[in-house]
This record gives structure tokens, sequence and C-alpha cells, in this order.
């Protein structure tokens, strides 16, 4: 479970506006939520201080009971191995293939060969890049490349989801195909945490809907979509 | 294991994919530790030089007027129990005046028959000394001066003082310029690092949230300064190693009278210092760099 309890963020070059200021909010497990709202509402910061990147200037972020802010830098590793992150611009490694893009998280885990060896074909194939698995994100389209990126969050087994806007660069189609994969992924257990502008996807998918704007909550709606948000 | 297979190899691709920087770094390395290298080996034979003339120039001492033979030997065994000591020789007045004679009297002999019966050097008994290798001469020689009984010693301390003097103007200013080279050496691993660090940062934005450790991001960075540093001294440790022996014999050849005087150390004993120091040193830069670079240019 995650908790933004009374959060709020200040930047040290922000003297008068907190990006986020008496920031609540609780997801609970195996939740499917989406945050939308404007450029500057906090969404970017709310993922940084999930990732415990930024540290809340008052008030805790609590994920499965632990205050994120209290957790040391040499611990703060092994926190994030709970979370996968997709992004908008995929951030697949260049020079890597999709295999080995997917490898790469597992070697940073220092995952043992025969796991690797197993869980890799296995991802590749929930994402239906096994026949990809050994071009180069510059040969992928973009729906191909964010399922890498996707295949990649999800092999060492995360808990929760991270997905800043994940269909950005995406046509309809492909969006619509990353949103069906999270929705798969998200029946299996994994908490996803969808920040996004997409409207279409949002009206489409049904989920809960948590709008901020200018650093806090003004919406939370169980099953919303984004115009009514 | 795996993890550390895997630091070598990214430390590799790093050094490649800026191969440049990384060259300019290594040279400044191999210029560095071949300076260390060549000024250790002369001062190392500079130093011999010095215990070979101090052991073989000995120190000799006089006693006061009047002493007999047997307080003049008493006091020869005080000094012999010394541990600087390594051998003493005894010259009793008698013996200094047949030597004397022998030099300064020869084919002239009668003319010395007039100080037969008053010998002129009745007080010229004497101990010659001579030191153990790792005993400082100047030293003995004044606790010698404030001895009861000893008229004076003399002690050639020229050559040795010479030596000695080089070997410190070479010790000086090798330490000066090192430590500019080092600075230098230290500053280039870094920006070498500092580049890798650029080119890599959104792989390492990308490890950092996928979870990897402190050690693991730094690590191919880490080994990437080993490996300048670690080449930066195997090459100036090859070229000294084989030029060490022409160079002596050269030397030998060219300087008799110098190669007579003193014995220049064999290569095994240079290198047995040489070796292990210019390692240490070479990887000492090359973390340094590391180190420096990552704390200014990585948040981890």
């Amino acid at each position: 479970m995650i908790e933004f309890r009374n959060v709020e963020k200040r930047y040290e070059d922000q003297e008068r506006n907190a990006a986020l200021s008496d920031f609540n909010l609780t997801i609970e497990d195996g939740e499917f939520v989406f945050i939308i709202g404007d450029s500057g509402a906090g969404k970017s910061t709310l993922l940084k201080l999930l990732m415990g990147e930024e540290r809340a200037s008052k008030g805790a972020v609590v994920v499965d009971g632990v205050n994120v802010a209290r957790i040391r830098r040499s611990k703060l590793p092994y926190y994030r191995r709970h979370f996968g992150v997709i992004y908008q611009d995929f951030r697949l490694l260049k020079d890597y293939t999709v295999y080995e893009n997917v490898a790469f998280a597992q070697r940073v885990i220092a995952a043992h060969p025969q796991s690797m060896q197993r869980r890799i074909p296995k991802m590749l194939e929930q994402v239906g890049l096994t026949d990809k698995a050994e071009s180069l994100p510059s040969q992928l389209s973009g729906g191909e490349q964010q399922r890498a990126a996707l295949a990649r969050a999800l092999v060492n087994g995360p808990l929760y989801l991270l997905a800043d806007e994940p269909t950005g660069n995406l046509d309809p189609t492909s969006s619509q195909e990353v949103m069906r994969l999270l929705e798969e992924i998200n029946r299996s257990g994994t908490t996803v945490i969808v920040v996004t502008h997409d409207a279409a996807m949002v009206d489409l998918m049904q989920k809960r809907v948590v709008t901020l704007k200018e650093g806090s909550v003004v919406s939370d709606q169980a099953q919303g979509g984004y115009e009514n948000a | 294991m795996r993890s550390f297979l895997y630091m070598i190899s990214q430390g590799l691709k790093g050094i490649r994919k800026h191969l440049g920087a990384s060259l300019f770094s290594l040279a400044i390395m191999v210029f560095t530790i071949f300076l260390f290298d060549a000024a250790t080996a002369i001062m190392m034979n500079l130093t011999n030089f010095v215990k070979e003339a101090e052991e073989n120039v000995g120190i000799t001492v006089f006693f006061k007027e009047g002493m007999s033979e047997e307080e003049i030997k008493a006091l020869g065994n005080r000094i012999g129990e010394d541990r600087r000591v390594k051998r003493m020789k005894f010259t009793s007045a008698e013996e200094a005046w047949e030597k004397y004679k022998k030099v300064y009297f020869s084919g002239n002999e009668h003319l010395a028959e007039g100080f037969a019966n008053n010998n002129p050097l009745a007080n010229s008994a004497s101990y010659e000394i001579f030191l153990d290798e790792s005993a400082p001469q100047r030293e003995f020689v004044t606790e010698l001066e404030q001895m009861t009984g000893i008229r004076k010693v003399n002690a050639s301390n020229s050559v040795a003082d010479t030596l000695n003097d080089a070997a410190r103007l070479i010790r000086g200013i090798t330490i000066a310029v090192l430590a500019v080279l080092v600075i230098v050496a230290v500053v280039l691993i870094g920006n070498s690092i500092a580049m890798t660090i650029s080119m890599r940062s959104e792989e390492i934005h990308i490890m950092r949230y996928i979870g990897a450790t402190n050690g693991f991001i730094r690590g191919p960075l880490l080994v990437e300064g080993v490996i300048i540093g670690l080449l930066g001294a195997l090459i100036p440790l090859a070229i000294t190693w084989f030029a060490y022996q022409p160079l002596v014999e050269h030397i030998r050849e060219r300087y008799v009278n110098l190669a007579n005087i003193f014995a220049f150390l064999p290569r095994a004993r240079v290198f047995a210092l040489i070796i292990p120091v210019s390692l240490a040193l070479s990887l000492g830069i090359g973390l340094a760099g590391g180190v420096f670079s990552i704390k200014k240019h990585l948040k981890v």
C-alpha cells in the first residue's frame, strides 16, 4: 500500500509555491490508478517522491509501512526494486538488443543466469516481442519499444509499476496495446500507477482517476474518465 | 563474480568509447610512473654508493698523548662493543712508524735511523673503524669525538656527503615533479571518467531506477580508472626493466673508474621495490581519479 500523508514538497528554488502541498493519497495493493493533471500539477514530483529520488519537505510517503524518507541512501536501491518504471520516451539502451535491455535489469540486481534464461524469454513472450529479441531499439516501432521497456520494468517482478506518460509517443493502436498489457499486468496482482495526459485512454479504461492541481488532489474517482474528473 | 566480470567489461567499454581522452590520461600516467621508476632506480643506486663509500672509507681514531697501549686497547674494546661497528683494525705506534718509513724514507732508510730510539709517531697508535652499512657515519664520528681519551678522529665524509647531497637533490626534484604529475594524472583520469558518466547518464539513470546499488553503478567507473592506472604502471615498468641492465653496462664501459669504485645494484633488487610501489601508486591514482569524478559528477 502507498500512502502520501500530508505531504509538502518544496524544491530549493521554490520560495512561494510548493510542488505538492497538503497532499494526501492512498493507493491500495493491486489497484490501477490514473494520475492526471496539467503540467506543474505535481505528477512528476509524486513519482520522484515514490522512488526516493526526492524527499518530502513535510509529511510522509509511506510504502508498505516504510517511510521512504527514512530509508538510508545505501538501502534505497533495494527499496527501488519494488518498482518497475516505464517512460514516455522508453529510455531503452540504444546499443543493446531487446533481449539485452531486459537482461540489463536482471543483471543490475545480480540475478542468477539460470533465472535470466528462464524469465527473459517469458517476459518477451508476455509483451509479444519474442521474434524481436535480437533487434535494436532503432529497429522497432514506438509501440514495440514501449513493450520492450515494459518487459524490462517487469522482469524483476516488481510490486508496483509506475508508468510516466506511457502512451505519449504512441499512435492510438499502440496505445491501446500498451494499455491492454498494463491491465493484464494489473490483473496478475501488480499495482499500476499511470501518470498521463491521454484523455482517450483514461476514458476507455474506466479505472480510478486522481486529478492533481497545483500540488493537491482536487478529485479522486473510483471509476472515472478524463473529462468528468 | 558475475558482477565483477560485468564491471570489468563495462570499464573497458568506457575506455573504448572515448579512446582519445583515455589515451591522454594513459600517456600522463606512463610519464608519471616512468619518472618515479627512473628516479627511484637512480636514488637506490646512489644510496648504495653512499653506503659502499662509508663502508670502504674507514674512520681513524687517534688517542691522547701519554696513554699506554693497554689503555688505548681498553678504549678500543669499548668502541668495538658498539653494534654499529662492523670491524676494527689496530695500528700501534711502532707499526705506524714502520709504515711511514716505508712510504717516506724508501731508498734513504739511513735518514730514519736518527729516530731509532725516539719514535716520532709515539702518539700515533690508532684504530681504523669500519661501520655497518646501515649506520650513519657522521653521527658516529661526533660520538667518538666526545669520548674521553680520544684526541682526533679522521673521517672521509666528502664522498659520502656528495653522494648524499646528490641523492637528496634528485629526491627533492622528483617529489616536486611527481606531486604535480600525480595531481594532473588524477584530474585527467577523473576527466576521462566524467566523460563516461556523461555518456552513460541515461544508462546510469535507468540503473538507479531499476535498483542498482551504488557499488554496481560506481564499479565500472572505478574499474576504468584502475585499468588506466595499471596500464600506466605496466608500460614504464617494462621500459625500465629492459633498459636498466644495458644502461648499467653502458655506464660501466664508459666510466671504468667509477665502475671500479661503485657496484650498481642488481636489477632484481631495484625492481623488488619499484614494482610493488609503482603498482600501488598507479592503482591509487586510478582510484583517486575515479572517486574524485564520481563525487563530483555522479549522484547516486
